[in-house]
């Protein structure tokens, strides 16, 4: 499983988590009571370029970046061009994208390579309300070990679908997929009984 | 997140029932979260007369909680959430990250989480054998109209749109949200019938 981070040594990978997500809340905030104006969207342009050069993300990085929102920036732009004035709705548009790049620079820069870690981390002041962060992280990696083999077992199953020369619904293979792991998924549960690890 | 839903005390004497104790329910929930992820994964699917193609990820969440039921459902849909959040592009399209829960469709992310227990509640009224129309019920209602529910006011309050007019722009994603109620509930009385010790 690849997670989105890329390592570096920047100032914005060195900061703190914490700090990070204060900054990304209050530039929210400061993008959204900002009034509508071109100067607003050019804020909205410059901020998360300089976020990124700040960060050492590259040209490719924020490319993949627009690639992955474009569509939905798309149809942002021509609904909100339909019912509001070009002013409005380039704001809006450019808004929305600011805030998604600044959140993904975070994402970028901030290692998870410990998630499991990182997670019973944040969970560890809940405990006494009763969370039980060791079992969240034992879901956590089951999940993650899961992915990497789900997504082999829907392979193998729309290949032998489709040698089977029969021309199926591009979904036949959830059923077959679902009953495979439902099963793989008792097996677990039942190794992790036998370990003693269930409870 | 409380992924144990046996107390103590029930768990002492429950070390054979049918759900075989609780860690069957910890990784029946991790293994859906990783269900949701592989539905998404498979990508879009062009479907011919519905003009936006549709992504398996919210069957994943009818399917959770039809199956499931509400709370290990709710688990499944949270974890995979949290997974997402902490870095993971689970979501469809490979996206993930924090960004996701700050884009328009943050809405619809948490949209899920209540989707999934009403979906659950609902399929799960009338006992743990699913039928054909309260599964089609329980999908309409929970893994459309409350996701949406919540889905459209919060893409209005980002995106500074309207409320009626991103209602009137979320009408494009109905026709396929519909397709997938009916595809939950295939799959749902396709699954008591091939595995129903899943329902257990």
């Amino acid at each position: 499983m690849i997670s989105l981070y890329l390592p570096g040594h920047s100032l914005v990978h060195r900061a703190p988590t914490g700090a990070k997500l204060a900054a990304l809340a209050i530039l929210a905030l400061a993008l959204s009571l900002a009034p509508a104006s071109w100067w607003t969207c050019l804020a909205c342009l410059v901020l998360p370029l300089a976020a990124f050069a700040l960060a050492g993300l590259g040209p490719r990085i924020l490319l993949r970046e627009l690639r992955r929102v474009c569509l939905i920036l798309l149809f942002l732009a021509v609904t909100q061009l339909i019912f509001l004035a070009p002013v409005l709705a380039a704001t809006n548009t450019l808004r929305v994208l600011a805030v998604v790049l600044l959140a993904q620079c975070i994402t970028r820069t901030t290692p998870v390579e410990g998630i499991v870690g990182t997670a019973e981390r944040l969970l560890r002041p809940f405990r006494r309300l009763g969370a039980r962060p060791e079992r969240v992280g034992l879901a956590m990696a089951l999940t993650l070990s899961a992915v990497g083999q789900l997504g082999e077992v829907v392979r193998q199953v729309r290949d032998a679908q489709r040698s089977r020369g029969v021309r199926l619904a591009p979904w036949a293979w959830v059923m077959p997929v679902l009953v495979l792991s439902l099963r793989h998924a008792d097996d677990v549960g039942d190794a992790l009984e036998a370990r003693g690890l269930g409870d | 997140m409380e992924v144990s839903h046996r107390s103590p005390a029930r768990r002492a004497d429950a070390g054979r029932t049918p759900a075989g104790g609780s860690s069957r329910g910890l990784a029946r929930i991790a293994i859906f979260a990783a269900l949701i992820a592989v539905m998404g994964l498979a990508g879009p699917i062009p479907v011919p007369v519905i003009p936006v193609p549709i992504t398996l990820q919210t069957l994943g969440v009818m399917l959770a909680g039809a199956v499931l039921g509400p709370w290990r459902g709710l688990g499944a849909v949270l974890l995979f959430e949290a997974l997402v959040a902490l870095g993971l592009p689970l979501l469809s399209g490979g996206r993930g990250g924090i960004g996701a829960f700050v884009a328009p469709s943050a809405g619809f992310l948490l949209g899920w989480i209540l989707g999934v227990v009403v979906v659950g509640l609902i399929v799960r009224a009338g006992g743990r054998r699913p039928g054909w129309w309260s599964t089609v019920l329980g999908a309409v209602l929970g893994g459309i109209a409350a996701i949406y529910l919540i889905g459209i006011p919060v893409q209005s309050l980002v995106t500074g749109l309207g409320l009626r007019e991103t209602a009137l722009a979320s009408m494009a994603f109905l026709p396929g949200d519909l397709v997938k109620a009916v595809l939950a509930a295939a799959v749902t009385m396709g699954l008591w019938r091939a595995y129903p010790r899943a329902f257990e």
